[in-house]
């Protein structure tokens, strides 16, 4: 029973994750390899708050998420101006430094050896909740005009510009938000693992949320929830074959973009007045 | 005036795509550009619409000098445009290609959206009332839901017509509207935009090819050949003028 | 900074400089063709690194017969990486999005294939010769490394001989243009493209062989490729020649900074540098700033 629960604990987090990613990719069409930088500054952020200057639980979770919103700030401020394979480099740079920085600062963040000892405070209802309540947030997101001009801007960024829409400036609250949500998750991922070190979330776990996004169907919040959910659990179940987890996973993303370029799922969404909608149509 | 244009020109590379062109339009006027291909016509329109940053001249929009503004500034200040290629959104529904073209205009934030609070639902419903409207403008409220990739290339000409009235423009700037139409599409498209000429109260400028558009709609018309204006007029003035003929003629030869 | 460290760490980050130069055109190749970065570009990479490390150990005990079919090898493998990955999606969407995805995807799925089945064990290249280094006066230079330089300077003079004299190597350029005009001047689109395959991994197989031989193999040494991606985006894109300039550059700014700060801060500083540099010319030193058609 503990191991279902773990199980369901690691597939909660990391599905965070990729919701947090969805809004960025799914939506904006917006490439990071360097999202794993917000995971730790997140997890760090929560981790060092509580450890070295004894914030009281509560409030570390709120201020990584500050912390990574107000990073996702200054960083997105300069580089969402360029196109898409540089800011792809450039996440991936920023990936990077952030890794190379935590090692650097031994002192406060234990360098390579990690943090160990944080208590464990989170657990499956605030994992679940937190992951309903994100839901929430970007479905509502989705529907609202803030959706609508993501998905413009990445069909089309000239013409969404033509429209009216102000493209840098979404792209930067696109971001924002996104970070924030990748920096909660970072910060939740110390309370439940219990260990944070700076290898923990390289370019490459980055790479595995946008795939996974990919392969669950851009237009599609349920898809990718759905898909997010099959591959950890997978890979938690599986764990003595997890390393051909990963191929199996690439290989099923090659798949997808040459069978099903709309992702698994396509635009098809699980909603209440969708099923409504469907009897509607039935009796007309 | 509502728009003024003055000597507005662009060069790419050693190539002169627009040299000192200008352009008057009133309130409730519609006037045309022809000229033959590559003569500059887009070129135009890109410059006033903020794509491409003019070499010289200015332009002045509603009493703005719009000169340096940003596309999606111009498009505040009351101008919209169709595309000659058709860029409607592939991913958005017929609808909600309409929705993003008003969402500038639309009075709620992040926050707002996020919770999806009662002033968000309501102003969604304003939303959609005025997609509607325009859809059923143009007679296209059947396909509101459908993607426009799937439907017939004079179907999503009519939506991209549509999109650029949502946001109660002042200026409409075609773009080729005719291209790849059918006889009976064309005169289609003439009564279409004679009627939102009527019923918006709204200026139009028209890029076209088509003469037969361009002679029925316009009330003046600029020839433009490699990127220089040979000539400007009323229509029956620019149907007699030897250099527009030897332009498209010559061309032919 | 004494002469003496001066120097050898110059010698050093030109020959790393050559190899990221090498990558950056292997990657500019298709950039400047398919107008999409391909990162797939490090899986070509890390294959040729375990072929090479096979053959050279197992059968031919060869340097440069080894060297030889591990390049033609990595040839092989672009091609094969075109045909598989990318040809269906650009026969059917080519949408740029999702030739993205699929050159980080193959990337991936290399990576952790070589991960899974070989593990993380460092494999060595054989011992091709006797003594690895030879001394100036005070100076130690390693032989491997200048083996690496050589090489590198042989493959792009022949490279840029190819791209200039030959039918294939015009037409490449031409499509870099516009990708119709191979089509107009009677030659098949699709030859051009896997040509540049062809060509991209002809150039990482060397890069996955002189690595793999000069430090060793292991699943991430794929990784060198992004440092070529960088070099290629310094550089500018649609400049080949900015790409070698920058991959030097790069290679040699690396070496002096760790002697400088140490390996670990090198990073931060290099990453800064490039931010800052694409955000006051993003199109790189000797690139094109491109205007989107309306």
């Amino acid at each position: 029973m503990a191991f279902y629960i773990k199980v369901l604990e690691i597939t909660s987090l990391y599905t965070i994750m990729v919701l947090s990613v969805y809004l960025m990719t799914g939506l904006t069409g917006l490439f990071s390899l360097g999202q794993g930088a917000f995971v730790l500054i997140g997890a760090y952020t929560a981790a060092v708050a509580y450890l070295r200057f004894h914030v009281p639980f509560p409030l570390t979770l709120p201020i990584a998420v500050i912390v990574g919103a107000f990073m996702g700030f200054l960083i997105g401020l300069p580089t969402l101006r360029l196109r898409r394979d540089f800011f792809l480099l450039v996440t991936f740079g920023f990936g990077e430094m952030t890794r190379a920085a935590l090692l650097h600062l031994s002192q406060l963040t234990g360098g390579a050896l990690g943090m160990a000892g944080i208590p464990k405070r989170v657990g499956l209802p605030l994992l679940l909740g937190s992951i309903v309540v994100i839901l929430f947030i970007t479905a509502n997101l989705k529907r609202s005009r803030f959706g609508r001009d993501c998905i413009a801007i990445r069909n089309d960024e000239m013409a969404a510009g033509m429209m009216g829409i102000n493209v840098y400036r979404q792209k930067i609250k696109v971001f924002v938000i996104s970070s924030a949500i990748t920096s909660y998750g970072g910060a939740l991922y110390a309370f439940v693992v219990m260990f944070i070190e700076p290898n923990l979330f390289d370019w490459l776990e980055s790479a595995k949320l946008i795939v996974i996004t990919f392969v669950g169907g851009l237009n599609s919040l349920t898809g990718v929830i759905i898909t997010s959910m099959v591959y950890y659990t997978f890979g938690e179940f599986f764990r003595f074959i997890d390393v051909w987890r990963d191929v199996l996973l690439a290989f099923v993303v090659l798949l997808t973009t040459i069978f099903r370029p709309n992702g698994i799922f396509g635009d098809w969404e699980l909603s209440l007045r969708g099923l409504f909608r469907r009897k509607h149509a039935a009796e007309r | 005036m509502l728009l003024s244009a003055e000597t507005i020109s662009k060069s790419f590379g050693g190539v002169k795509a627009v040299s000192r062109f200008s352009l008057e339009a009133d309130d409730r006027e519609i006037r045309g550009i022809i000229g033959p291909n590559g003569a500059g016509k887009t070129t135009v329109f890109n410059l006033l619409t903020g794509v491409y940053p003019m070499d010289e001249g200015r332009v002045v929009f509603r009493g703005r000098n719009t000169t340096k503004y940003k596309p999606h500034q111009i498009i505040w200040c009351g101008m919209t445009r169709t595309f000659q290629n058709i860029r409607l959104f592939t991913n958005l529904t017929v609808l909600d290609n309409l929705k993003v073209a008003y969402s500038w205009k639309t009075r709620y934030g992040v926050l707002g959206g996020m919770l999806r609070l009662p002033v968000v639902r309501r102003i969604e419903r304003e939303i959609e009332e005025r997609a509607r409207y325009c859809l059923d403008f143009l007679g296209l409220d059947q396909y509101r839901m459908a993607m426009p990739a799937s439907l017939p290339y004079g179907v999503q000409r009519r939506i991209e017509l549509a999109r650029a009235l949502m946001p109660e423009p002042k200026l409409i700037l075609l773009d080729e509207p005719a291209a790849g139409l059918n006889p009976s599409e064309v005169r289609q498209l003439i009564d279409v935009i004679h009627t939102i000429f009527e019923r918006e109260r709204l200026s139009i400028i028209v890029v076209e090819h088509h003469m037969e558009v361009i002679m029925d709609i316009c009330r003046w018309i600029y020839v433009l050949d490699f990127g220089v204006t040979i000539a400007e007029g009323a229509p029956s003035e620019i149907q007699c003028n030897p250099k527009v003929l030897s332009a498209y003629l010559g061309k032919d030869e | 900074m004494s002469l003496t460290t001066l120097v050898q760490q110059l010698a050093n980050g030109l020959s790393l400089g050559g190899v990221y130069a090498l990558e950056a055109v292997g990657f500019g190749l298709i950039f400047n063709i398919l107008k999409f970065s391909n990162f797939s570009h490090s899986a070509v990479v890390a294959i040729c690194a375990y072929f090479g490390y096979f053959l050279s150990t197992r059968l031919i005990h060869n340097f440069i017969i080894t060297l030889i079919i591990t390049t033609l090898f990595g040839g092989l493998v672009g091609v094969v990486i075109e045909k598989l990955v990318f040809r269906p999606i650009r026969l059917k969407t080519a949408s740029t999005t999702l030739f993205l995805v699929n050159s980080v995807t193959t990337a991936m799925l290399v990576q952790q294939f070589f991960s899974a089945s070989l593990g993380s064990n460092y494999y060595a290249y054989p011992e091709f010769m006797k003594q690895t280094a030879f001394r100036i006066g005070s100076i130690t230079l390693s032989k491997t490394y200048l083996i690496m330089l050589a090489t590198s300077a042989i493959v792009l003079l022949l490279l840029s001989l190819l791209l200039k004299r030959t039918k294939v190597g015009i037409a490449i350029r031409a499509s870099s243009t516009d990708i119709r005009t191979p089509s107009l001047m009677g030659i098949n689109i699709d030859l051009v493209i896997s040509s540049a395959f062809f060509f991209a991994g002809i150039l990482g197989g060397i890069t996955g062989y002189l690595i793999g031989m000069t430090y060793s193999v292991d699943p991430f040494i794929g990784k060198v490729v992004l440092k070529g991606i960088i070099a290629a985006i310094i550089g500018g894109m649609g400049s080949l020649g900015g790409g070698v300039i920058a991959g030097l550059l790069l290679g040699v700014a690396e070496a002096l900074l760790i002697a400088e700060v140490g390996a670990a801060s090198t990073p931060i500083v290099i990453y800064s540098a490039i931010i800052l540099l694409l955000l006051v010319r993003p199109e790189g030193i000797a690139g094109k700033r491109y205007l989107v058609k309306a």
